[in-house]
């Protein structure tokens, strides 16, 4: 019988530590710049997406509802290097994007929805957050 | 006076089953295959219960995305569909082939090699349920297959596989009725007369007559159904002078007594076996006896109360909610009469009777929740909503899977020649009781709020991803 | 498997006491999650927070069925813990008569009971005359509605007079569907070959949800509408200016919106009054004030517009609506254009 669990026990370190090893480079570490905006409030923003409606086009991480498929998948909007293949992706050019997206590309399909500078960088702020955004809720309320 | 060995040989030639998979293709002796129609049922089972995990699995987060909306359709469709007629029914047909002659003092059931072909029957019945997965078109109407959705217009060709495995498997329903009754009217030892049988024998007889009388009508239904899809027939075509409420009528003749045929013979398993482990005879056997009756007759006037809110004339549906509270009258009968002999017994706590502690409280539950959903102006707001989800799961676990896995854990010993371990058993049951509540009393609180069942997303509208 | 031992003695009345412990752990639960919905936050479909008389009276039955049958159920579980705990004897001390008597005669007085209060309910319920008439004839996930005597035609949307009785007549294009707002009272089925009434009234001004409460197949998850109840000078407002067609647009970001709309075959599906006559989907005449789009599946804003006119089938997979390559100038005027008929 201890035989069992001890055979049993090295069959989990081992198929364990060769899943770790594989999977530890599925998902390498983020090595672009770190995209922080300013006085961008995460949870706002998380509501100026739903109230915007930009779920009616884009999936975007931490909205389950924004299944939209008109515009790009923006989960990982921060490892991109052009935002809408035409401004380099930069937290300044972000909000510029959000706030007038007809004037910097006029023939964009993404409507002039009239956000406001702090409506943008909140949404800015979110959007860089990404799929990472309900750790650092979590974190924030385990700190608070 | 024991036989001489020449003799005994004979005997064992004549009467044993042929070897190989010849002989177990042409097995007709009750017990091989009242097992084989239990194991059988129980492997649905198994399927069907992946399925509704993989259901809260998708509901458990809201605007949850691992499941498209038809696959989900199609999922709880399946559900319904393999729990209800794959493993319910054909289970009470095993266990009763099982029994029966067992307890009538008759060697084999009146029809054996009708046995055998009601076992094909049910096996390519739900084989051909479950070819639709292969052929991809899976039906996704709902185990309820209301009209006009399921007819030509609104479903692909996954109905016609729903409409050809039921007709199978209510052929098969029908072949163990008759086996049911024939062998116990006409075959049982003298000297058992009817006023003797065991409360088991009695549930077995009443449900007999009454899947003699419901299951040629979902037979029907479903053959008009087919008409209609096949061959342009327009039954339930309103636009061409059919009715939509036609299939709902016949359907529920069917599906109402169908739950009483599942409820009833558990009732005759809990008859047997608090008796054993009490140590007593049954208390009130004339009342019970008379609760099986009433239940069995009064059950075919109850259909209508699945469709309270479809604009029916008020009066004539209240008289469904009166026949309703008749029929709980009937089951409040046998409740009591257990707890009488119960009563000072000091009961042996084993397994069985564990599950059947279990059953007091699931089923009194469901029981009384539904006699609130039998409330018609209350059914209003609950129908198509989780509380009534949450109602039948409590009578069809509570009143009915429960006392089966007592029954199983009961005769076991005698199917298998083999005494069971105790203590896993004991933790199965209290990880089945406490994990059933957890699951479906907060689903009664759910419905309260608005929740609908046979939808593929929560988070909406009153769901709070339960 | 090897032959175990019996149970011992010793352990059973501590196993009886579990499991008692067990079933009235069990039924404390029960009780709390129901006394949670009692003292509960606002819950918009919640059929417990009645805002008209019909779910009032239901929901009043639904108190007296509870405290009645909860008492039932405790009764009777006390009456198994008794049993189980009472002394040893021979045969048991309750016969016929018990069994009669607490399985017959005092549950038959309880029902008798409660079918009286249901009838009591059920007049209660009986509604005299209406006061506004609205049709409602169900597609496939969405809701076509009509304010016949008045000429207006909408969709997924209803609005009603606070205090007015209204009588809902109900149809389906198609197959079976219902017509539920839970807060206001109970539901009725929408049947393809029968009309089918119900009536509610809205006690309180408010926005309440509704769903199509018969399985349909597809997304019927996603197929509901709002109830939007007035002051009744406000619906009287609202009415006026329903039934008008909307102005033709003078502005020529709109221009160019309506024209993109009949030229590029929304005409052919959705009408606007006085300008498109297409029937297969939702009117559109008042698209610009709904509070939902795609019956329930969206909130209404001019982002959300976008996309739904760009890929409904995204966010409402399987509906009836088609993918729009359209050039984002036209989308753009387009959105302009709908966004503008209130």
């Amino acid at each position: 019988m201890y035989r069992t669990f001890f055979l049993l026990l090295i069959a989990i370190l081992v198929i364990g530590g060769m899943t770790y090893y594989t999977l530890r480079f599925q998902w390498p570490r983020d090595r672009g710049p770190k995209m922080v905006i300013a006085d961008g409030d995460l949870q706002r923003g998380r509501l100026m997406v739903l109230e915007f409606g930009c779920s009616g086009c884009h999936i975007v991480a931490s909205v389950r509802q924004a299944r939209g498929r008109v515009g790009p998948n923006l989960e990982n909007i921060r490892e991109q290097i052009y935002l809408a293949g035409i401004l380099p992706n930069q937290p300044d050019n972000m909000v510029q994007w959000l706030m007038n997206p007809r004037e910097i590309s006029p023939q964009t399909a993404m409507p002039d929805l009239h956000v406001s500078e702090q409506d943008a960088r909140d949404i800015g702020a979110f959007l860089y957050m990404g799929s990472r955004y309900r750790m650092s809720q979590a974190a924030d309320n385990a700190t608070h | 006076m024991k036989p001489d060995e020449l003799t005994e040989e004979r005997f064992t030639q004549t009467w044993m089953s042929r070897p190989g998979l010849l002989g177990w293709l042409a097995e007709v002796n009750n017990r091989p295959l009242g097992v084989r129609y239990m194991i059988t049922s129980l492997v649905f089972f198994a399927m069907a219960v992946v399925m509704a995990l993989v259901m809260r699995t998708q509901l458990a987060l809201p605007d949850n995305n691992l499941l498209a909306p038809d696959t989900y359709n199609a999922i709880f469709t399946m559900h319904g569909s393999t729990m209800l007629y794959l493993f319910a029914v054909p289970f009470v047909e095993g266990l009763g082939l099982y029994l029966i002659p067992l307890l009538i003092g008759a060697r084999d059931v009146a029809f054996p090699r009708l046995t055998n072909f009601g076992y094909w029957m049910y096996l390519f019945g739900g084989l051909i349920f479950f070819a639709s997965f292969l052929f991809g078109t899976v039906p996704d109407a709902g185990w309820t297959a209301y009209t006009p959705l399921s007819g030509p217009k609104y479903s692909g060709p996954g109905m016609d596989f729903w409409l050809l495995g039921l007709g199978l498997l209510e052929i098969a329903g029908i072949t163990a009725a008759i086996e049911i009754v024939v062998t116990i009217l006409k075959f049982r030892a003298p000297g058992m007369a009817l006023a003797n049988l065991p409360l088991i024998a009695w549930t077995y007889l009443v449900i007999g007559f009454m899947i003699l009388f419901s299951f040629p009508v979902l037979l029907l239904a479903t053959l008009l159904l087919e008409l209609d899809r096949a061959f342009g027939f327009q039954f339930f075509n309103p636009d061409m002078g059919g009715s939509s409420l036609l299939w709902q009528h016949l359907f529920w003749w069917f599906g109402h007594p169908e739950v009483y045929i599942i409820f009833l013979p558990a009732t005759g398993v809990i008859s047997t076996i608090i008796p054993v482990f009490a140590r007593r005879r049954i208390v009130a056997y004339p009342l019970i006896l008379a609760a099986l009756l009433i239940t069995g007759f009064v059950s075919f006037g109850l259909w209508t109360h699945h469709m309270f809110a479809t604009g029916l004339p008020e009066l004539p549906m209240l008289f469904f909610t009166a026949a309703s509270f008749m029929v709980a009258l009937a089951a409040g009968i046998q409740i009591f009469a257990w707890i009488a002999t119960l009563w000072g017994s000091r009961p042996h706590l084993g397994v069985p009777m564990l599950y059947i502690l279990a059953f007091f409280y699931i089923f009194i539950q469901g029981g009384l929740t539904g006699v609130m959903v039998a409330t018609m102006p209350f059914d209003w707001q609950t129908h198509e909503t989780t509380f009534v989800v949450a109602h039948f799961h409590d009578v069809l676990i509570g009143g009915a899977v429960l006392p089966f896995l007592a029954g199983l854990h009961y005769w076991m010993p005698k199917i298998s020649g083999r005494l069971p371990g105790e203590l896993w058993d004991r933790v199965a049951v209290g990880i089945i009781f406490v994990g059933f509540n957890l699951t479906f009393i907060p689903l009664y609180v759910a419905g309260l709020f608005g929740m609908r069942p046979n939808i593929h997303l929560s988070g909406r509208h009153g769901d709070r991803n339960l | 498997m090897s032959m175990k031992k019996p149970v011992k003695k010793t352990c059973h009345s501590k196993e009886t006491g579990q499991r008692n412990q067990g079933l009235l752990s069990g039924f404390i639960l029960l009780i709390a999650t129901l006394l949670l919905v009692a003292c509960s936050v606002e819950r918009p479909h919640s059929i417990l927070d009645p805002a008209g008389p019909a779910a009032g009276h239901i929901a009043t039955l639904w108190w007296q069925m509870f405290w009645v049958y909860a008492v039932v159920f405790i009764v009777t579980l006390s009456l198994l813990t008794l049993a189980l705990r009472s002394r040893r004897r021979e045969g048991s001390p309750m016969g016929s008569r018990f069994v009669f008597a607490a399985g017959v005669a005092i549950p038959a007085l309880i029902l008798v009971g409660m079918l009286i209060l249901t009838l009591q309910t059920m007049d209660n319920l009986q509604a005299t005359a209406e006061d506004l008439n609205v049709k409602v004839i169900s597609h496939h996930w969405w809701f076509e509605v009509q304010y016949p005597e008045q000429g207006v035609v909408d969709a997924n949307e209803i609005h009603v007079p606070v205090g007015s009785m209204v009588r809902f007549e109900l149809s389906a294009a198609g197959v079976i569907h219902s017509f539920w707002v839970p807060r206001l009272g109970g539901k009725r089925d929408m049947l393809p070959d029968y009309y089918t009434e119900l009536y509610l009234q809205a006690d309180e001004p408010g926005v309440y949800h509704g769903t199509c409460t018969e399985y349909c197949a597809g997304v019927h998850a996603l197929m509901g509408f709002r109830l939007v109840a007035h002051e009744p000078e406000d619906f009287s407002r609202w009415l006026e200016q329903a039934a008008d067609p909307p102005p033709p647009p003078v502005e020529p970001q709109l221009q160019r919106g309506q024209e993109v709309f009949m030229r590029s075959g929304c005409a052919g599906c959705h009408t606007i009054k006085d300008v498109a006559p297409g029937t297969l989907g939702p009117d559109l005449t008042l698209i610009g004030g709904r509070r939902t789009l795609g019956a329930g599946t969206l909130e209404n804003s001019r982002g959300n517009l976008a996309g739904w006119i760009a890929n409904a089938q995204a966010l409402k997979p399987g509906n009836e609506m088609p993918m729009s390559y359209l050039e984002p100038g036209d989308l753009h005027a387009l959105v302009d254009y709908l966004w503008s008929l209130q």
